[in-house]
């Protein structure tokens, strides 16, 4: 299936120093969509904007068919924040309770048996959570709402090793459904690797890349030297002392000569170089 | 979804030990206040006062956020409070009152009826101008920004009553107001008290809409 479960065309969203502009993307059934970018890119407000906490100055929406914040798109979307969003001195045991009124499609008993998967007690308060337990918390109570679209914001950020492999584990199992849709954004791009379809790089408030995830491998690569700075076409040049460092596009890569060293480019080549390309500095 | 909003709200911040205190701040001036009545109106201050209780837990518990990410329009959620306060103010009502006809019974006294309604209806009027004035504020700017509107209705009261003092109307109010048959009154108190919570949820629907959560 290849249908959009989400999209977005032209949104703008101005808040005083810091815009989303023009951002168009779209997120398929069937696939996970990595986003993203530096500190202050737009990915959050971008998420925001399509869960309906904030009203867009300009654009589209369209999530599951219905305009954004719609109750009855909301109730197929499970979202995980970077923090619980609970009460502190709710127990766990009783979130199922509080939540479940409000999803139609609940499942208590995958609620309670994610928790204990998850290794998330049930009789603290979430107060007395660690971060990771609060990560595993949403991650629980999203899933039990038997989501169509997954939406996480930076959920993997200063969690362990381990956390984060539990994390990619639960959306592989969510994924083997292919109606179902992830859209993940994250800082650690390594958690993307095994796990997205698609890629999606913001960078000041635009889309700077859009594209298969698989396809960046074939689409760019590092090329590397010292001295003089390279005169072909690269995206993003970074200089340290007399060494530098750029991202060009493959098709380029018979500009360089033998003085230089060209190598594959990670994810994060990607994001730091397009930053670098558009005047910011990575996170 | 209104009802699972105000179930899901009152389970939040009612069994909390501030707000149980001020239900048991209620039943205190019934019993240490020898005048009948007054429990009746520290039931309708400390409602006026509560209102803003639950925003303050939204915000220690983000769960503005969570609002918007539930399934619920963010009118049923304005809806939703606004009955969730109702609750409250019933069940301080409720107890105001029990205490009051039991420190009757205690003291060997007798009640005016009459009056003890006539309180309760302008108690009630009361917690509507209060819902009017606080729930568009606090839907709108939140506890951190908004909580001193708390005390607006008790300050606009207290200003009103010293306009018309000033101005010398004051007696000529209190004494029409004697002479307002008892059904009327209380007619009136409850209908206004309705009116202010209906006027409060209106204007602060569209102003909830705008806000960014």
């Amino acid at each position: 299936m290849t249908d959009s479960i989400l999209r977005i065309d032209g949104l703008r969203v101005q808040r005083r120093s810091f815009a989303v502009d023009d951002v168009s993307f779209a997120v398929e059934r069937g696939t996970v969509t990595g986003l993203v970018g530096p500190n202050g890119a737009g990915k959050t407000t971008t998420i925001r904007a399509l869960l309906g906490l904030l009203t867009p100055d300009a654009g589209d929406i369209e999530v599951l068919g219905r305009p954004a914040g719609s109750p009855d798109a909301l109730a197929r979307i499970g979202v995980v924040l970077d923090q619980p969003t609970a009460a502190p001195e709710w127990r766990v045991a009783t979130i199922g309770r509080r939540l479940s009124p409000f999803y139609p499609a609940w499942d208590q008993q995958r609620f309670e048996a994610l928790l204990d998967r998850l290794g998330v007690p049930r009789e603290q308060r979430v107060s007395e959570l660690s971060r990771g337990q609060g990560v595993k918390l949403s991650l629980s109570t999203a899933l039990a709402q038997r989501p169509e679209l997954l939406i996480l914001d930076e959920p993997s950020s200063g969690l362990d090793p381990a956390s984060r492999r539990e994390i990619g584990d639960l959306i592989r199992e969510f994924m083997v459904d292919p109606e179902h849709a992830v859209l993940f954004s994250t800082h650690i791009t390594t958690d993307l690797d095994e796990l997205a379809d698609d890629l999606l790089v913001l960078v000041n408030g635009r889309v700077a890349y859009d594209g298969r995830f698989a396809d960046t491998v074939d689409e760019f690569a590092m090329v590397r030297g010292a001295g003089a700075p390279p005169t072909g076409e690269v995206l993003g040049l970074e200089r340290r002392g007399e060494q530098w460092s750029a991202l060009i596009r493959t098709t380029q890569m018979a500009d360089f000569g033998p003085e230089t060293v060209i190598d594959a480019a990670s994810v994060d080549d990607i994001v730091i170089h397009l930053a670098a390309a558009h005047g910011k500095a990575s996170a | 979804m209104i009802g699972s909003f105000i179930r899901f709200d009152l389970t939040s911040w009612l069994p909390r030990r501030q707000t149980l205190l001020l239900l048991g701040f209620v039943a205190v001036i019934g019993i240490l206040l020898p005048v009948p009545g007054m429990a009746i109106t520290g039931a309708a201050i400390v409602t006026s006062l509560m209102i803003a209780t639950p925003f303050l837990g939204d915000e220690r518990g983000r769960l503005d956020t969570l609002y918007g990410i539930l399934p619920v329009s963010r009118s049923s959620v304005v809806v939703g409070r606004a009955g969730s306060i109702v609750v409250f103010a019933l069940l301080a009502s409720a107890i105001a009152f029990a205490v009051t006809v039991l420190m009757a019974s205690v003291r060997g006294g007798s009640l005016d009826w009459g009056l003890l309604l006539v309180i309760q209806a302008v108690a009630v009027a009361f917690v509507g101008l209060s819902a009017s004035i606080q729930l568009p504020v606090l839907f709108r700017i939140g506890y951190t920004r908004g909580r001193l509107i708390s005390y607006a209705p008790a300050l606009l009261i207290a200003g009103l009553a010293w306009l018309a003092q000033a101005i010398g109307v004051l007696d000529g109010a209190q004494e029409a107001a004697t002479g307002v048959p008892l059904p009327l009154a209380v007619g009136l108190g409850l209908t206004l008290g309705a009116v202010g919570i209906v006027v409060g949820v209106l204007v602060a629907v569209p102003l909830y809409r705008k806000r960014e959560l």
